[in-house]
């Protein structure tokens, strides 16, 4: 973190912080500066202008803040991750009750090229979808 | 900038270098890079504290985190299955509490009262020697 002409300018090392970590850091300085973000294959460059002249103590502040947010933005994530299973283990009985498979189509059953036919269209609809921009 | 604190390591475990440096979070502002297998944090202090005694918290901070972490990782499979069972059985009795205890009859009721009271009356056993009577209250009758 380095302060140059009354602005902060930070490097994100990559894939360690991610653009939403950055995204958290802007969120809590608010209206209080303007974040502008630079970004190579390996690093995010920051740079936090704040709306006011801000003293040297206090650019610190304002970076140290959206410093500590991104990280405990990271840090909360892979808290998340970590507890997977938990979740799964509390959500996955939820959705099997509240989404049971679907029956089969009887017509489907009757005659197989239905089917067929139905999952071919489907696919061509999804490249086409895939597509478009 | 000047009063920063840099700490490196060879070879981390990230989820507990980012847990020490969020731990941290209170007296300081963290930075954390990794580099390879390895990783360094630095800290800026948000009052007068010197980056000495701030890298050193780090470092012990870090050991509580990669103990926790160890900890959390070896147990988990076990908790969620435990949370599993425990679910899969709420879901069988239908999500409701047991049935309370059936309750005592009045006839029970006054067989306990009068228990009660008949321990209550009975002074315990006869003691004509004085056996139970403490050393004290013995010397005092003399």
């Amino acid at each position: 973190m380095k302060i140059v002409k009354g602005a902060v300018a930070v490097k994100f090392g990559k894939p360690l912080y991610g653009a939403e970590a950055l995204a958290a850091g802007a969120l809590a300085l608010g209206k209080r500066a303007q974040v502008f973000v630079g970004e190579t294959k390996s690093v995010f460059s920051v740079e936090i202008v704040p709306a006011s002249r801000l003293t040297p103590a206090a650019l610190l502040a304002l970076g140290g803040e959206f410093l500590n947010e991104a990280l405990n933005h990271e840090y909360r994530q892979r808290v998340i991750q970590a507890n997977a299973p938990l979740t799964r283990a509390v959500l996955a009985p939820l959705f099997a009750k509240g989404f049971p498979a679907v029956p089969a189509d009887p017509l489907e059953e009757l005659e197989p090229q239905v089917k067929a036919d139905r999952v071919r269209d489907v696919e061509e609809l999804l490249a086409q979808a895939r597509g478009m921009k | 900038m000047a009063g920063s604190a840099v700490v490196r390591f060879a070879s981390v475990d990230e989820q507990a270098f980012l847990g020490a440096a969020y731990a941290l979070t209170a007296d300081a502002y963290a930075l954390v890079t990794r580099k390879g297998k390895g990783g360094s944090v630095e800290l800026w202090p948000k009052r007068k504290l010197a980056p000495k005694a701030l890298a050193a918290a780090f470092r012990r901070e870090y050991a509580n985190q990669r103990l926790r972490w160890a900890l959390t990782r070896d147990g988990l499979g076990l908790r969620a299955e435990t949370l599993r069972r425990a679910l899969a059985l709420a879901d069988a009795s239908g999500g409701r509490a047991e049935a309370p205890q059936a309750a005592l009859t009045p006839e029970q009721k006054a067989e306990i009262a009068a228990l009660l009271a008949e321990a209550e009356a009975d002074k315990g056993p006869r003691d004509p020697l004085g056996i139970t009577q403490p050393w004290e209250d013995s010397r005092k009758e003399r």
